[in-house]
């Protein structure tokens, strides 16, 4: 009889430990799935006044604004199914921050520690012509930023991406053909502040364009989501 | 305003100055980080848990409890040619409620004044539009925790006087 007893209780302790196994394997899939199907968050930092606005409005809505105006608090923007061309993104609901100095502390160390992806702007044109009120700021910023990317564990850190911006106001680039355009991306990508961003770590892409008309924003959107959907 | 804090701030122009901003009618230095910061956390706040009360030709109200930011444009654009508000932070205390308005749009003037920016009448008028109606809509909540309140302190009363009336009538 004791047999007999010994061999049900383990088959039913063996049974529980399975379910377990299975409940837990199932959970993971599960979360995996809703992952997947929730979307990426993504962050969008940057100065005054370099587009960030711009940039959220196309991911959320596929438009820009046409009446701008200065971002001075954060704004909700809901999420959506990216799609662009060949390429598709499902988007999480995202905040627009202000890029004023005194939103950083709190507002951009949120959105950079919650999301999963981080595009941080900058004027390239500026940057391209040394303008040190630019460089200042980024150095600034990016101090900043290596104290959130070192409080974070690796696999939580963000890719991190650099757009510069506003290219078509550097007379150099919206000269140059498009098939040469390459070589002012090398250029731009062996400045010292740029070197410098890159050693602190943590920069995945540089990727540069304009956001100045519906056409252009649309084309870099489209060179950084193939980096992005990769 | 008497007690309650105020913060009234814009973005420079030129995109690249320190932002003004002013705490409790006082200027906060270029280099008061520590200040800026306490005055932006107190705007960010509502905010992100507010609800928009007001929306009209670019006057927005949001509140959160008794808090609420207002943003109202200025006649100026800056550098980039975008329309370039400037934002208030207050909250609203029913005992201090004479000269709530006066006292909000005032300050938000001579802010205005300080950093020589002007605005459009139209827009005082709507400013002081959305404050009466966030007036009428947080007295209303007041009221309405208030009754719910003493409805709840009533029903419990009048439940403890049947269950003694209950135990009597048995005994």
């Amino acid at each position: 009889m004791l047999p007999v007893i010994a061999w049900g209780v383990g088959w039913i302790v063996t049974a529980v430990i399975g379910g377990i196994g299975v409940g837990l394997a199932g959970a993971v899939l599960y979360q995996l799935v809703m992952n997947k199907w929730k979307g990426k968050r993504v962050a969008v930092l940057g100065a005054r006044a370099v587009g960030k606005t711009t940039f959220l409005s196309f991911l959320t809505t596929g438009s820009i604004p046409e009446n701008y105006e200065e971002t001075l608090y954060s704004t909700e923007c809901d999420g959506r199914r990216f799609q662009l061309k060949d390429l598709q993104l499902r988007i999480k609901d995202s905040f627009d921050v202000g890029g004023a100095k005194h939103n950083i502390c709190e507002e951009w160390k949120n959105e950079f520690i919650e999301s999963d992806i981080v595009f941080y702007l900058l004027r390239a044109d500026l940057l391209m012509n040394d303008d040190s009120d630019t460089v200042n700021r980024v150095r600034s910023d990016f101090n900043i930023i290596k104290d959130w990317v070192d409080e974070l564990e690796v696999k939580e850190r963000p890719t991190f991406y650099i757009i510069g911006t506003h290219c078509d106001l550097d007379i150099l680039y919206s000269k140059l053909p498009e098939k040469n355009k390459a070589a002012y991306i090398d250029k731009f990508q062996l400045l010292p502040i740029i070197v410098d961003l890159r050693c602190l770590g943590g920069v995945d892409k540089v990727i540069l364009g304009s956001m100045k008309t519906l056409e252009y924003t649309e084309a870099l959107v489209y060179a950084i989501f193939k980096q992005v959907t990769l | 305003m008497k007690n309650g804090k105020l913060v009234i701030l814009a973005q420079a122009l030129d995109n690249v100055s320190p932002d003004p901003i002013e705490f409790n009618g006082k200027l906060l230095p270029d280099d008061d980080d520590e200040m800026r910061n306490v005055a932006a956390s107190f705007v960010n706040t509502v905010t992100r848990n507010g609800e928009p009360v007001f929306d009209e030709d670019r006057v927005r109200l949001t509140a959160y409890e008794d808090a609420f930011v207002i943003v109202l444009p200025s006649v100026e654009r800056d550098s980039r040619n975008r329309i370039a508000p400037i934002l208030c932070y207050s909250s609203y205390n029913a005992s201090e409620d004479e000269g709530f308005h006066d006292s909000i749009v005032d300050s938000l003037v001579d802010f205005a004044k300080k950093i020589e920016r002007n605005i459009d009448p139209m827009h005082i008028k709507l400013m002081r539009e959305s404050l009466l109606i966030f007036k009428k809509k947080t007295l209303k909540q007041k009221h309405t925790r208030v009754f719910t309140t003493l409805g709840i302190i009533v029903a419990v009363i009048v439940l403890l006087l049947l269950l003694v009336c209950v135990r009597f009538w048995k005994i």
